[in-house]
């Protein structure tokens, strides 16, 4: 994941790139369906991939639905009432929340945390390859920890607020909390995840 | 310390997720270009639906048969075998068909069987290993699987327990497909760009991400440590290499897989344990043998080696026509060999089958060579692979090795 991935959400959230994002979208313009992809749909994908516990396909069919919904529905969008991000992670993690239903009654546990990474990391004549698989293992590995450790709200708030970087109000609109909530929640999230991640040190 | 904590959740959540891949992008940007304006507000406007569903409904209620069921005639395990028939015969899964046997599709008689394996194993035979395979492969719960397969591993750590262990992981696991997963010929150009917009159409990925295959990798390689001398693992790494468009090292892992003289997908020891688990179960004996094949063929080396080998004669015949004889000639030889290893390590007939089919495959090319010599005509009527049995390949490598080599530097035979 670039470094210019990970800025993309402080960039995106202007008050008139919104508002001309909204007109383009508006009118159904490709350029305007390119732009909503390119400035959310990383973030999401994340934000999709560790709430489903690294179901990938899932993630990104939760992606394309998302983008969907989001052109389909954006009349119903209300500028003064939340940010585009704010209302697109909120269509985002809806969607989540019904895959994970459906995962729940397949009652399955993800393929990476049930492998051992040891193998991954002697993989002698992969090279480039072995030391990638290993890291993403890892990764996933320390992902898991944390949504073991946090309940799912704190997770969520967690994820929004240090990796797509949404500032309180923002997750407040998405996940349905007032601000003060969601600092109050973010507080014990941030203490949990210290104690876990100091704790595996 | 809390911003470096964030850094730190922030670089494990993007490594964990990996970048989303381009393809997801255009499969977006197309459903968004296929969202029209707004339907009016009519409230009417639900009224020819609402009357569609109450016909369907009405018209289902006259159906000689349940509509949740098959058809009379039409029952899941003949569809499973014909699924897994055109498996093997390569043919294109048809649109809206099964691609293949599941455990989901399993025949209606041993779905009780597969139910109480998990429970019973762990009551009566807790630690024996075949037991554990055998309920792991028979089991619909891909989790209990997943738990049964590994028990065993650790129980046992011997190759059938691997096997059955790295089987529940690949069937967890991605899939792809290729052109060269469906045998096109890359020098037809309409058979290959129908093949890719065909791929594109069927919505199975062009290609994989490390993300979808460290899990699976991290397994067979596990495999490979326990049974160094088999092919089998290194085969399917070859699968998962190809589906990451790490073509070069495809090749060079399934020249290894070639120079492996034991090609064991321990299908028959699935078999074994699989009808002792159904016998144990109260299946008469008679029974528990003939049914053992419904779930132990999970464990077989068919689909996945059959795909290789069609990539490697493609990317040969890719090699061929970009004027490198030799990378086209080592990709064949490397099919035959692996086709023929399987024939010779093969403990079912079915293993034997598919080896020979592996063999053809990686040997029509190159017939097809010595059938332009011998005839004068191009792709003649000696069809490519027919004859490359038993003796017949030593005679062609003995005569055509490297001097198909140095006397076809363009990639056309010229005698």
């Amino acid at each position: 994941m670039g470094e210019a991935d990970l800025a993309q959400p402080q960039a995106r959230s202007t008050e008139e790139a919104d508002a001309a994002l909204l007109r383009g979208l508006r009118e159904r313009a490709p350029e305007a369906c390119a732009n909503l992809y390119d400035c959310f749909a990383p973030g999401i994908h994340r934000f999709a991939v560790v709430r489903l516990g690294g179901d990938v396909q899932t993630a990104e069919d939760v992606v394309v639905e998302t983008m969907v919904s989001a052109l389909k529905d954006i009349r119903r969008f209300n500028p003064r009432r939340s940010s585009l991000a704010a209302w697109v992670y909120g269509i985002a993690r809806r969607r989540v929340q019904i895959e994970i239903r459906r995962q729940r009654r397949r009652k399955s546990v993800p393929l990476s945390a049930q492998v051992s990474t040891e193998a991954a990391r002697e993989i002698s004549d992969g090279g480039d390859l072995a030391a990638a698989a290993a890291a993403r293992l890892d990764a996933q590995k320390t992902v898991a920890e944390l949504r073991d450790a946090l309940s799912q709200l704190e997770f969520e708030m967690l994820v929004f607020s240090c990796v797509e970087e949404l500032s309180a109000r923002e997750i407040g609109h998405v996940v349905g909390r007032s601000e003060r909530a969601v600092h109050s929640i973010l507080h014990r999230a941030r203490t949990k995840a210290r104690e876990r991640l100091v704790g595996d040190e | 310390m809390s911003d470096s904590m964030d850094e730190e959740i922030k670089k494990a959540v993007s490594d964990a997720a990996g970048e989303s891949r381009s393809a997801v992008r255009e499969r977006a940007l197309a459903r968004m270009a296929a969202v029209g304006p707004r339907p009016s507000g009519s409230r009417l406007r639900w009224l020819p639906t609402i009357l569609g569903a109450a016909l369907v409904v009405a018209a289902l209620g006259l159906l000689p048969y349940s509509a949740s069921a098959p058809p009379p005639g039409m029952g899941s395990a003949l569809a499973a075998q014909q699924a897994m028939a055109a498996e093997v015969l390569g043919e294109r899964p048809e649109e809206g068909a099964e691609r293949k046997a599941t455990r989901e599709n399993l025949p209606e008689w041993l779905r009780g069987y597969a139910e109480r394996a998990p429970d019973f194993v762990r009551e009566h035979y807790p630690d024996d290993p075949q037991m554990l395979i055998a309920a792991g492969l028979l089991t619909r719960d891909l989790d209990e699987a997943m738990a049964l397969t590994k028990a065993a591993v650790e129980k046992s750590g011997t190759g059938a327990a691997w096997a059955a262990y790295s089987a529940v992981v690949m069937e967890m696991g991605p899939a792809y497909a290729r052109p060269g997963t469906w045998g096109v010929d890359p020098t037809d150009a309409e058979a290959l760009a129908e093949a890719k917009s065909d791929i594109a159409d069927s919505g199975v990925p062009g290609s994989l991400s490390l993300e979808d295959v460290a899990a699976v990798l991290a397994a067979l390689k596990q495999w490979q440590a326990a049974e160094p001398a088999n092919a089998t693992p290194v085969a399917f790494e070859v699968y998962y290499l190809y589906g990451l468009h790490r073509d070069r090292e495809a090749l060079e892992r399934w020249q290894e897989a070639g120079r492996l003289p034991d090609v064991d997908s321990h299908y028959q020891a699935a078999i074994t344990a699989t009808a002792r688990l159904l016998e144990s179960m109260g299946m008469s004996p008679w029974d528990a043998i003939s049914n053992s094949y419904n779930s132990a063929w999970l464990i077989d080396a068919v689909s996945k080696a059959r795909h290789c080998a069609r990539i490697g004669v493609y990317e040969g015949r890719l090699a061929e026509m970009q004027g490198r004889p030799e990378d086209a000639l080592a990709c064949w030889l490397a099919t035959i060999e692996f086709g023929r290893h399987m024939q010779q390590s093969a403990d079912t007939l079915m293993e034997c089958l598919v080896g020979i089919a592996i063999e053809g495959i990686g040997g029509s090319p190159i017939w097809r060579w010595q059938s332009d010599r011998i005839t004068g005509i191009p792709d003649g009527p000696l069809q490519g692979g027919r004859l490359f049995h038993g003796k017949h390949h030593d005679f062609f490598v003995a005569q055509m090795g490297e001097a198909a080599s140095e006397a076809c530097p363009t990639g056309s035979f010229d005698p």
